[in-house]
């Protein structure tokens, strides 16, 4: 087994942007090795896109951030990566097995002509295992049709910890083309100005997940979602997914598109709702997309916080005291 | 195929340099104005909007231009073999920057 690591850096690394080391060290990946790049604290303002690859279910590419070079939720925060180019996605997958750990993707086009944010391509097989975790998906143009936060297209996808805020009219959308995708989203924290998540087939099982949208937080045209223990903005009804639960700073710190952050105030509805996931049979975890330990009182979305602890009662003795 | 455009002064990575790269240096041409050298081609190549099987527009081709080494001149093409790099103007290089389904001249630099 052999990690290839390459660091990609402002200066001093291997490369200085991810578009160069997409280039420079696209392979046929054996089974059993992984390709790495491992990026570093920067504003990285190329697009990217993964294709002309091979890679296995044991022989994948990874694009991750050490935990000390990550964004801490927020906007302008460890290594960044965005574009402004039209009809362009920040990062678009097209390879079958691909992990991105700890990203935070701008999408910083405004035309009508805006594109995803992180995109998986309709070329992708339907055998495939990508992978987006701990990751910011933010900017979109609010009122381009095609400005998703999350745009998986075709293959199996997992999300856990992630985010998508700003202005994308859907944060998310798993939709019927290319091979059949098949989603699963674990504790992602999920706003479009319009629609939360839109899925056209399938059922795609998602986890302690928060959606909210403008209009509609689940727009399913067709399939389904199986939801356990989500929450989401509207009085629409889904199994598994409490309503009425508002987009504000009631239950976020801050919900400005440009400013979002979406961690967890005191008395927020999120904080200790959600399911333990850490005996998970398809993605166990237990932290945060901040690396914050997800114990005790496991929440729902992407931020983690540990639920008031619980309050001792205290016995008040108003007579038979002596001195 | 050209990769990214940075600014001048740029600190390049360790792996940014032969035999995988070449750095064609342009001075006092931001960044900004030869980003539009490394757009995807978004048509196909009879210059007709290329779509997925989505219906979205998608790329045709990574890249929309590069640099037409078969005409470049032998001593910049030297250079680039030997340093990794060459620096030269507007004027020295416009002619061998080029669309690559028909050859039309970039004038993004002008």
């Amino acid at each position: 087994m052999v990690d290839t690591v390459k660091t990609v850096k402002s200066s001093g690394g291997d490369y200085s942007s991810l578009a160069a080391w997409e280039a420079g060290q696209q392979k046929v990946i054996s089974a059993g090795d992984a390709e790495i790049a491992e990026c570093y604290a920067f504003s990285d303002t190329t697009a990217v896109t993964i294709d002309g690859w091979t890679t296995v279910a044991t022989g994948y590419i990874e694009i991750r951030v050490p935990s000390a070079e990550r964004h801490t939720g927020v906007a302008g925060t460890g290594y960044r990566l965005s574009q402004s180019a039209d009809f362009t996605r920040v990062l678009l997958i097209a390879e079958e097995f691909t992990r991105v750990i700890g990203v935070s993707l701008t999408q910083l086009n405004a035309s009508t002509f805006c594109y995803a944010t992180y995109s998986i391509s309709t070329t992708v097989a339907a055998t495939s295992d990508n992978r987006l975790i701990d990751s910011l998906m933010l900017g979109g143009f609010a009122t381009s049709t095609e400005s998703f936060g999350i745009e998986h297209s075709s293959g199996i996808f997992l999300a856990v910890n992630c985010v998508v805020a700003d202005t994308h009219p859907v944060a998310a959308k798993s939709s019927w083309q290319g091979s059949q995708p098949d989603a699963s989203y674990y504790n992602c924290t999920l706003r479009g100005s319009t629609t939360g998540i839109r899925v056209d087939s399938r059922t795609y099982p998602m986890k302690n997940c928060y959606v909210s949208g403008g209009t509609t937080c689940y727009d399913i045209f067709s399939g389904s979602i199986s939801a356990t223990t989500c929450q989401h903005s509207n009085t629409e009804t889904l199994a598994g997914s409490s309503d009425s639960v508002a987009y504000s700073t009631a239950n976020f710190n801050n919900v400005t598109a440009g400013s979002d952050d979406l961690g967890l105030p005191s008395g927020s509805a999120l904080v200790g709702a959600g399911t333990d996931l850490s005996a998970d049979s398809l993605y166990p975890f237990s932290t945060d997309i901040v690396g914050v330990s997800r114990t005790p009182g496991w929440g729902v979305g992407a931020f983690h916080r540990n639920p008031p602890p619980p309050v001792t009662p205290i016995r008040v003795i108003t007579s038979g005291l002596r001195f | 195929m050209p990769v990214v455009v940075m600014e001048d002064g740029h600190s390049w990575g360790l792996e940014e340099g032969l035999p995988k790269f070449v750095v064609v240096k342009i001075p006092g041409v931001t960044a900004d104005k030869a980003r539009s050298f490394i757009d995807v081609q978004l048509t196909d190549d009879a210059g007709l909007p290329s779509f997925g099987i989505d219906g979205k527009r998608a790329a045709f081709r990574r890249r929309e231009w590069d640099v037409n080494w078969t005409t470049l001149p032998t001593g910049i093409k030297n250079t680039l073999l030997t340093t990794g790099e060459v620096t030269v103007t507007v004027a020295q290089i416009r002619a061998f920057l080029r669309r690559v389904r028909d050859d039309a001249q970039f004038t993004g630099l002008d």
